[in-house]
């Protein structure tokens, strides 16, 4: 007689057995750190089944291709479903009967049981509690614009920030405050925001974005030219005192009094271009003691009118630039101007002169903070990690190389400013990417990659749910970056990884920029305000992941997309741009069940308001810029803000060339 | 089309709250609360139950049939669903099994092929191009292998179950579901494998023909 016995989940018959299951499973969920480890490496020497990893993942491709042939169901199912049930039914006394089909249409009688639902659960206690409204606050001060007719609501005092061109055809920051909207239907009748008295500084050179700092008294300015041909990155001083962003201490527009323009040490500033990473010892993320001081001289900043200082120059910016939440770090991506190389990371650390590059390896994209880590994606051809074939691939050659992120022994070809073409270590034919998320110590450089695929997640501030594209990257026209092919922006369910660790290196190695040893993750972090709660992203035993029912934000193909999470983490808004002219895009707001992470449309009034692209959300409200209309009118700021139960609207006079701050 | 889907299927507040409602109106089991649920989720998700019925079974007649009956259960289960989140994940759990009770059937009373002479015209349109839709080696290959490893994949990848959902959806604990999916992928790269060769063996034997 054969006995069987039950197979234990260590007991594999061989280790390629082992990891045909782990590169399957691997697609199903995360894999424990100690599988994935040990998957990448045994699929670093095993050929055979590196293939099997990747043929598994073109299968799954292949799989959801059928998404796009999904069968139609004959349109009597209805009918012949009810008919069905109404015989279960049976007898006279049926509550429930066929015939109201008939009378209301599906959809409609659909609809209007969700409207309903939406507003029970709105009064009802689903959505989490907000302050309570300040009633007697003064409402924003009528603009010459107000009309009589419009009731303004009172919010809690709040306050939004943008940069709008002027007349002179420079640039003026604003920030105003406000404590009161109009009803969504108010309309033409509605007060504009007054910003007579909000603006604060003057820039001199066209912005493409600009984010403000949480706590320092500055800005950090991205040129326009820096998206398109080339620029630079600005960190630019406010006066002081430094704005305040504690909304109950500004009921009103705050006045800002314009800052007395630095004079440029050098009248004539040579943009330099950025220290090129190649020579970064990204083998070992901390850095090692013959990394380059010598190799890359120093830069110096370059001193920019009205005391800007270029952070970084010759760069295209790639993606939202941040800060972190305790504003000692600045994090954005960024490829070199000429286009030889795709985006890295860069990190600026507030006291610094200059960004640095905490990635290598020329697809490497920043898409947040979570505490005081870089949350990041990197572009990885279809497989479970890169694939490596090295520049000069010969028959004796030995097989692909599967490598951890950052490469072990970069070429230095791989990283901005290198002259070769992009990329040489990629397989040619591997023009489908997929997404790895990581996070990575930007004061160790140590890094953790997230198992799964996902591109540019976002990830709520409470750290239990991950917005994020999943789905297959396409090299976009450049040649050196990616865009979104086959896909979907999914909401679910966050697993907090581990902190990265740095590799214990018994000899310290100075840091790069500082000359001082590289910190270790265990180290303290820097200085955080009082005010700032730590965050329990990092931490899976305090924010166990929430049983989230995933959700589909948006289909592909998308073209661009952006979201973002309020500091409760139960504002979510999304923009989705338009195919047909991508700076412009839809933007709704999602109130999210901080428990199961279940989407409700209570907040969304926006119906997919029209938006370019670059939003703020903050608690209680949501700003946005709107597209300049048909007749010739300006863009505006367009304000939403919303208590437990009151929303309102609230917009800013027409001009041109308008940034909401982050 | 919207970029941004507001598929209905994915913001379960309309089904969640409906289900609070109904139970509102009856703690036991009302016929009336049921009714209009199954109405409001027949018309959120049976197009994606109709179309898992139809890939398990190849056949858009009798997917029809099971869509019927998935939703004719689900009205007589009403009171069996404990979580209103969970209603999607539920109503795919009847679904595969009155897929499997379909399959398991079919395995027993055996259908003799029609071998005559079409009795009306040549096949429809809508036929022809459904034929079409199952003549890849993927559809070929998806056929072949276990129906609930097939089943495990197909809620996996195109209806986008996961974790808790898709166990649930299989009747099975998470590990278990976790298995199934696992070994499916693995049945599957193989049933590809020998679809393709088979192709390219037709293939060859197609082109000696021609030659000679």
């Amino acid at each position: 007689m054969t006995m069987f016995r039950r197979r234990r989940p260590d007991d594999w018959a061989s280790e390629h057995e082992r990891a045909g299951v782990l590169s399957a499973l691997d697609l199903v969920e995360r894999l424990p750190s100690s599988d994935a480890a040990w998957l990448s490496d045994h699929l670093l020497d095993c050929s055979t089944c590196r293939e099997l990893a990747a043929a598994y993942a073109a299968d799954r491709l292949l799989l959801r291709s059928l998404r796009d042939t999904a069968p139609e169901p004959p349109r009597d199912l209805w009918a012949r479903t009810a008919a069905a049930i109404e015989q279960e039914a049976g007898g006279a006394d049926r509550a429930w009967r066929l015939p109201r089909i008939g009378r209301v249409p599906l959809g409609a009688a659909s609809g209007l049981l969700v409207v309903a639902v939406v507003v029970g659960v709105t009064l009802f206690g689903k959505t989490p509690p907000e302050t309570a409204v300040v009633a007697t606050a003064p409402p924003v001060t009528p603009g010459p614009d107000a009309t009589p007719g419009s009731t303004p609501l009172a919010i809690p005092p709040n306050q939004v920030a943008w940069v709008q061109k002027n007349d002179l055809g420079t640039y003026d920051l604003f920030v105003v405050g406000f404590d009161a909207v109009c009803s969504v239907d108010a309309g033409a009748e509605c007060a504009p925001i007054d910003s007579s008295a909000g603006k604060s500084v003057e820039l001199s050179r066209a912005p493409g974005s600009v984010v403000l700092s949480p706590t320092a008294p500055q800005i950090v300015v991205v040129d326009v030219a820096a998206s398109t041909t080339g620029g630079s990155v600005f960190i630019v001083p406010v006066p002081t005192p430094q704005p305040s962003f504690d909304p109950s201490a500004t009921p009103s527009p705050t006045p800002i009094a314009t800052p007395d323009p630095t004079p440029p040490p050098d009248p004539t500033p040579t943009p330099q271009p950025t220290p090129p990473p190649s020579n970064e010892p990204s083998a070992s993320p901390t850095g090692s003691p013959d990394a380059t001081p010598d190799v890359t001289p120093a830069p110096t900043p370059i001193p920019i009118a009205d005391g800007a200082v270029a952070i970084i120059s010759d760069v295209i910016v790639v993606g939202d630039p941040a800060y972190s939440r305790d504003g000692t770090w600045f994090a954005f991506s960024a490829r070199p101007a000429d286009g030889s190389a795709g985006p890295d990371i860069y990190v600026w650390q507030a006291g610094n002169e200059l960004a640095r590059p905490v990635t290598f390896d020329g697809r490497s994209v920043f898409t947040g903070w979570i505490d005081d880590l870089v949350l990041g994606s990197r572009a990885v051809p279809i497989g479970v990690t890169i694939i490596d074939l090295g520049p000069t691939p010969s028959p004796t050659a030995p097989p692909p190389v599967v490598t951890a992120s950052p490469p072990p022994t970069p070429s230095p070809a791989t990283g901005p400013g290198s002259s070769s073409s992009p990329d040489p270590g990629l397989s040619p034919a591997a023009t489908i990417f997929d997404g790895v998320a990581f996070v990575l110590d930007p004061a160790t450089g140590a890094s953790v990659d997230l198992v799964g695929s996902s591109w540019r997640p976002v990830v709520d501030p409470s750290g239990r749910f991950v917005v994020s594209w999943e789905g297959a990257l396409l090299v976009d026209g450049t040649g050196v970056g990616w865009g979104l092919g086959e896909g979907r922006l999914v909401l679910d369910a966050w697993i907090a990884p581990e902190r990265p660790q740095p590799p214990i290196d018994p000899d310290a190695s100075p840091s790069p920029d500082t000359g001082s040893p590289a910190p270790t993750s265990s180290a303290p972090a820097p200085t955080a305000p009082a005010s700032v709660e730590p965050s329990s992203s990092l931490d899976p035993s305090a924010s166990p992941s929430p049983v989230v029912l995933r959700t589909v934000l948006a289909d592909g193909p998308v073209v661009d997309f952006d979201a973002r999470w309020d500091p409760t983490g139960t504002r979510l808004a999304v923009w989705i741009a338009d195919p047909a002219d991508p700076k412009i895009g839809s933007l709704r707001l999602f109130v999210v069940d901080p428990d199961t992470g279940v989407l409700s449309a209570s907040e969304d009034r926006l119906d997919g308001a029209p938006a370019l692209r670059g939003f703020s959300l903050e608690r209680g409200r949501l700003a946005w810029i709107t597209p300049p209309g048909q007749d010739g009118e300006g863009s505006r700021l367009h304000v939403v803000a919303w208590t437990l139960d009151r929303f309102g609207t609230i917009e800013s006079r027409p001009g041109s060339e308008l940034i909401v701050l982050q | 089309m919207s970029a941004l889907s507001h598929d209905a299927r994915n913001l379960p507040f309309g089904n969640g709250a409906l289900l609070r409602r109904g139970r509102a109106v009856s703690a036991t089991w009302d016929r009336g609360a049921a009714g209009a649920f199954v109405e409001v989720l027949f018309g959120k998700h049976h197009g994606e139950i109709y179309a898992y019925l139809y890939r398990m079974v190849r056949d858009g007649e009798l997917a029809a049939d099971l869509t019927q009956d998935a939703f004719v259960k689900a009205y007589k289960a009403y009171d069996t669903l404990e979580k209103p989140e969970n209603a999607r994940a539920w109503l795919y759990q009847i679904a595969h099994r009155v897929a499997l009770d379909e399959l398991r059937r079919r395995k027993i009373v055996r259908f003799i092929p029609w071998t005559g002479e079409s009795r009306g015209s040549s096949p429809s349109a809508e036929h022809m191009a459904m034929e079409l839709r199952l003549s890849g080696d993927l559809e070929r290959a998806l056929a072949r292998i276990p129906e609930r490893q097939r089943a495990a994949l197909l809620l996996n990848e195109l209806h986008d179950l996961t974790g808790l959902e898709l166990a649930a959806a299989l009747g099975v604990s998470h590990i278990a579901a976790r298995a199934l999916l696992s070994r499916a992928r693995g049945s599957l790269r193989q049933a590809l494998t020998e679809e393709r060769a088979a192709d390219a063996a037709l293939e060859s034997t197609t082109i000696e023909a021609g030659e000679r």
